[in-house]
């Protein structure tokens, strides 16, 4: 189905086709709220329109010609210098990484901030499954109704959605640091092990309770702080050691991406 | 608008405009025509801040009252949010994309009449319908308009059908322009202008499209059935019968909370546009806001029950529809961050496109925390209802949707009309807009916690919401003189304003390419782009954005 | 690679994807019809066995006569088919006669469906207001029923066309448009075929 795109040599002609069979349309719904006659009367009008409107299309659509462009062609003049006193070519920053490396460092952080869990769980709890469990109170309200002898055992359902909260949210992360680290000040991964485990603590303290009041009553903050100082390390030693491709307006998913390992630098 | 326009007799100019079908004229309309509801819409949410300004007010009487909310939430969203957005979508994507027309220009301009028409009716209620309380009475079951209110019981007369029927026909309306933008923006683009080269305005606009064809129909149909229930005496909505009220409230919602993204998504788009042109740098991470354009799109289609959570529906439904309500800040937060990052480093300049644009970006921000705030089920419970929502909705829609839509006409003006705003003008109009947004809207929240609930006529004293209210209603005076500075700026620039030029702004998009205002056709040639920034291209041969892309 | 490029400016990509106008416009049509159906279906599942007196589904509805009517529908999306067909090699005459025995066909079950609701009424007092599910029914099969009309006038309107002898070979994408939304039309009918007549009599 090859065909050219319509419009190419000239545009529609003007008709009134349009504005007549929306009044008509208006007035067959007006109708309902004034009498029967409006509706009939509306009805016929819009199928005048509908005519008209049939007849500007067949057999073929009414065009008006365009006239010729003008001999002394004004193409962009106007807007070529504009842009020259512009300058600059105002991509920044210049070079960024792949989002694989960040999907990929999502995945390693997130199981480093697991293995940190597990062992806060274990030590403090005599339980890995707990850590986990608690996660699920986020999203299933059964949680907060359990007590910790049913919190410390494997439950499918809690494990599950806990698996799901933290898969997508760490790899959520690692492409955030995949996209932030070029932005952020010279040690990438001093501000990410840093920087990010402060900004969430911050976030999750005060609204913990109400987003899951079951996890509220067992944290500890300063494994807490552990956990997301595992993510960020791992993940942005991962990121920052996979190296950058270019960061350009225009370039494919596939090359933004970064499996074209020729690309890295 | 053309040099020869005096000579001609007015009639052939009304002429010209009742028959075009060219997208620019019909945006143009589409737009006035907004920007007209939205000073009826202002007006009659004036009455009601001078109403509720003093407690035991008595300017208008309960019933009154009761209208007036209703038709100034229903203007807000159909006649002038709608109307507005989708204007912009017409005149701006085929100049975007490099065509000559939309895709059906016919079906356009059909569009734009049923919008018309539509809120004709829905206004000729006040001349023409019967209500509880008698003749000449406009709807008054407010703008969601709930079962069993609404049935044949409550409603008595037919001022509920003029509110069915009026956004029933503009419904239509949205629907073909929506049809039309989707047609264009897949089909029309010029030649080398693949998807991911187009400027992002047009994701914004297609993903609208999109929202518009699933959530607009669902709508029309709740009210097809609450018309069998009101003419023919079917049950759908009537509780004596069996009905259920709450199937409306589902109903309604699932529309009406993607509606939400459908006036706010075009906004993002101006952003879009404005702010890398104001940072003169490339818009950080393309692909990113593409991505999380779909994502909200998508996720905003299963968080509707937010609004239902005082219904009393399940815990499990609660928490599902609360936590895909978190879900969406994460896209929305990016997107966020995208402009942050933009502008980070730019050589930023504070033109007033760019004044809105920014305080957009704050403001939208404030009023989407405390949205998810609201998706707290035990929060909801207590300020469902109340004035918090009422600040909340206002900081998103006025904050998000107005500041953008401001911010495009500053930007956008010099093209369609050949004449640049005047930018004094402009920086007093934002400032005093600013700050009557503030006044008006930052205290609600603050009744809200008093437990003022929304859609009362009138407050006791002693309850501590007499200065509240006092503040928000002297907000609207700001607002309005704000608002005749924007006209006079209007008035003025269309007459002696400083003549545009192709590319004002220096921007580097295929709308700036051509004259201002557009010849009829749009392009004297169809233009061929092969990078993001045609015009960047255009101008800098030796180091053009296409070199850099796959396979240069 | 930027320095290597600084000379040429590549050639526009002529081959993106590009499809036509109509197609896509009527595939957005048939999406936001699609949402419209999908309300009263929710609705009418919604409603099944919350009749609390009236006539019920089960002992109201009849199979034979529908499925009938229904395979009636179902084969003018064939015929259609090849009606266009036949107008893009232009065989002008078999079009003429595949159009109108799909509007015989698709005639045939509007008349059918009257005569259904006709019994309804006469025989067991089903109307629109007696309880829910003749809300329901008729709602749902009524607004199927409009877009069958619909698309018989469209299949009209292009046969009349032909009859004049109007009609030529580059009409038939416009007629192939028009083909989808009768394909659509019978679809939507398999859905709600099975939502009234499966679902709905299933449940007691
Ligand atoms: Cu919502």
């Amino acid at each position: 189905m090859k065909r050219e795109p319509p419009y190419q040599h000239g545009i529609p002609e003007s008709t009134s086709a349009p504005l007549v069979t929306a009044f008509g349309v208006t007035l067959v719904a007006a109708g309902l709220v004034t009498n029967l006659w409006v509706m009939v009367g509306g009805a016929v009008i819009a199928l005048v329109g509908l005519w008209q409107w049939f007849g500007d299309v067949f057999p073929g659509e009414r065009l008006e010609e365009i006239p010729a462009p003008n001999a002394t062609q004004r193409r962009w003049d106007f807007a070529v210098e504009a842009i020259q006193r512009a300058g600059t070519r105002g991509i920044y920053p210049e070079r960024a990484h792949p989002w694989r490396s960040g999907i990929l460092g999502g995945i390693f952080g997130g199981v480093a901030m697991a293995v940190v869990a597990s062992i806060w769980g274990l030590v403090e709890h005599s339980s890995v499954w707990l850590p986990i469990n608690l996660l699920a109170g986020c999203v299933m309200p059964s949680v907060g109704d359990a007590d910790e002898t049913a919190l410390a055992l494997f439950n499918p359902a809690w494990i599950g959605a806990a698996c799901m909260i933290h898969g997508a949210l760490s790899v959520a992360c690692g492409v955030l640091y995949a996209l932030a680290l070029p932005i952020a000040p010279q040690r990438p991964i001093l501000a990410g092990s840093v920087a990010l485990p402060v900004i969430v603590t911050g976030l999750v303290w005060p609204t913990l309770t109400i987003v899951n009041p079951a996890l509220d009553g067992f944290i500890s903050w300063p494994w807490f702080v552990g956990s997301q100082v595992a993510f960020g390390v791992v993940c942005g030693w991962w990121v920052a050691g996979r190296g950058t491709v270019e960061a350009h307006a225009g370039r494919s998913i596939v090359d933004r991406m970064g499996v074209h390992r020729g690309r890295r630098r | 608008m053309t040099p020869d326009a005096p000579q001609r007799p007015w009639t052939a100019i009304v002429h010209e405009w009742t028959v075009t079908v060219d997208h620019k004229k019909l945006a143009i309309m589409y737009i006035a025509f907004g920007l007209g509801f939205f000073l009826v819409g202002g007006v009659e949410a004036a009455i009601l801040r001078a109403q509720l300004a003093q407690h035991s007010g008595t300017l208008i009487d309960p019933d009154t009252f009761n209208q007036l909310f209703t038709m100034h939430g229903t203007t807000m969203v159909f006649l002038v949010g709608m109307p507005i957005l989708l204007g912009f979508g017409n005149y701006l994507i085929p100049l975007m994309v490099g065509a000559r027309d939309m895709a059906f220009p016919r079906l356009n301009a059909f569009g734009l009449w049923l919008f018309v028409f539509g809120a004709l009716l829905l206004y000729y209620s006040y001349v023409g319908a019967e209500g509880l309380y008698g003749e000449s009475a406009a709807p008054d079951v407010g703008w969601f308009a709930y079962a069993p209110l609404t049935s044949r019981t409550f409603s008595p007369g037919n001022s509920t059908d003029y509110w069915i029927l009026g956004i029933m026909v503009s419904g239509f309306g949205s629907i073909t322009t929506a049809v039309n933008l989707v047609a264009t923006i897949l089909c029309m683009r010029c030649p080398g202008m693949t998807l991911l080269r187009m400027p992002l305005m047009c994701w914004m606009m297609l993903v609208v499209a999109a929202l518009v064809l699933v959530a607009v129909p669902v709508l029309t149909a709740a009210q097809a059935m609450l018309l069998l229930d009101r003419f023919l005496g079917a049950h759908f909505f009537d509780t004596q019968g069996g009905g259920s009220a709450i199937l409306w409230q589902h109903v309604f919602w699932f529309f009406g909370h993607p509606e939400v993204y459908i006036l706010v998504l075009p906004a993002f788009g101006f952003l879009n546009e404005i702010i890398p042109v104001f940072s003169r740098k490339v818009i950080f991470g393309y692909a990113l806001m593409v991505a999380a354009t779909l994502a909200i799109a998508f996720i905003a289609l299963a968080v509707w029950a937010h609004h239902m959570f005082v219904v009393g529906l399940s815990p499990e439904l609660n928490s599902f529809f609360a936590a895909m309500t978190f879900l969406v800040a994460v896209p929305t937060g990016i997107k966020i961050f995208t402009w942050l990052g933009t502008m980070a480093g730019g050589r930023l300049r504070f033109a007033t496109p760019m004044l809105f644009a920014a305080a957009f970006i704050g403001l939208f921000t404030f009023g989407g925390l405390t949205g998810v705030m609201l998706a707290v089920v035990p929060f909801d419970w207590q300020l469902s209802d109340s004035y918090f929502v009422v600040g909340h909705f206002h900081f998103v829609l006025f904050g998000g949707t107005v500041f953008g839509i401001f911010a495009a006409i500053f930007y956008w003006f010099p093209k369609v009309t050949g004449k640049m705003l005047d930018e004094r003008l402009g920086r007093w109009f934002f400032w005093l807009l600013f700050a009557g947004m503030f006044v008006t809207f930052f205290p609600m929240h603050i009744s809200g916690i008093l437990g003022m609930p929304r859609r009362i006529y009138s407050y006791q004293p002693g309850r501590g919401l007499e200065l509240w209210n006092l503040i928000t209603s002297s907000g609207v005076l700001l607002q309005a003189v704000a608002l005749i500075t924007f006209l006079w700026n209007v008035i003025k620039s269309l007459g002696s304003g400083v003549p545009a030029g192709d590319n004002p702004w220096n921007a580097w998009t295929l709308e700036w390419s051509t004259s201002s205002p557009p010849p009829e056709w749009n392009f004297d040639r169809i233009p061929r782009v092969s990078s993001a920034r045609p015009l960047w291209d255009a101008v800098h041969p030796d180091d053009p954005d296409s070199a850099y892309e796959e396979g240069a | 690679m930027s320095g290597a490029a600084s000379t040429h400016l590549p050639v526009p990509n002529e081959s993106a994807w590009r499809p036509t106008r109509g197609a896509v416009g009527m595939l957005c049509l048939i999406a936001a019809e699609s949402c419209i159906f999908l309300t009263f279906v929710v609705a009418y599942l919604f409603y099944i066995g919350k009749s609390a007196h009236g006539p019920q589904p089960r002992e109201t509805l009849e199979l034979p006569m529908v499925i009938v009517n229904s395979v009636a529908l179902i084969s003018s999306s064939f015929t259609v088919v090849a009606g266009v067909r036949a107008l893009e090699h232009g065989r002008f005459a078999a079009m003429k006669g595949w159009l109108a025995l799909t509007i015989a066909l698709g005639a045939w079950f509007v008349v059918g469906t009257f005569s259904e609701w006709g019994k309804l009424m006469d025989e067991h007092g089903l109307f629109i207001g007696t309880n829910l599910f003749g809300t329901t029914f008729y709602a749902l099969v009524g607004l199927h029923l409009l877009h069958v009309i619909v698309g018989l006038v469209l299949l009209s309107g292009v046969l009349a066309c032909a009859m004049r002898g109007r009609v030529a070979a580059t009409h038939a994408h416009a007629v192939d448009m028009i083909s989808w939304y009768w394909h659509f039309v019978d679809g939507v009918w398999i859905i709600v075929f099975t939502t009234v007549y499966v679902v709905g009599r299933a449940s007691p």
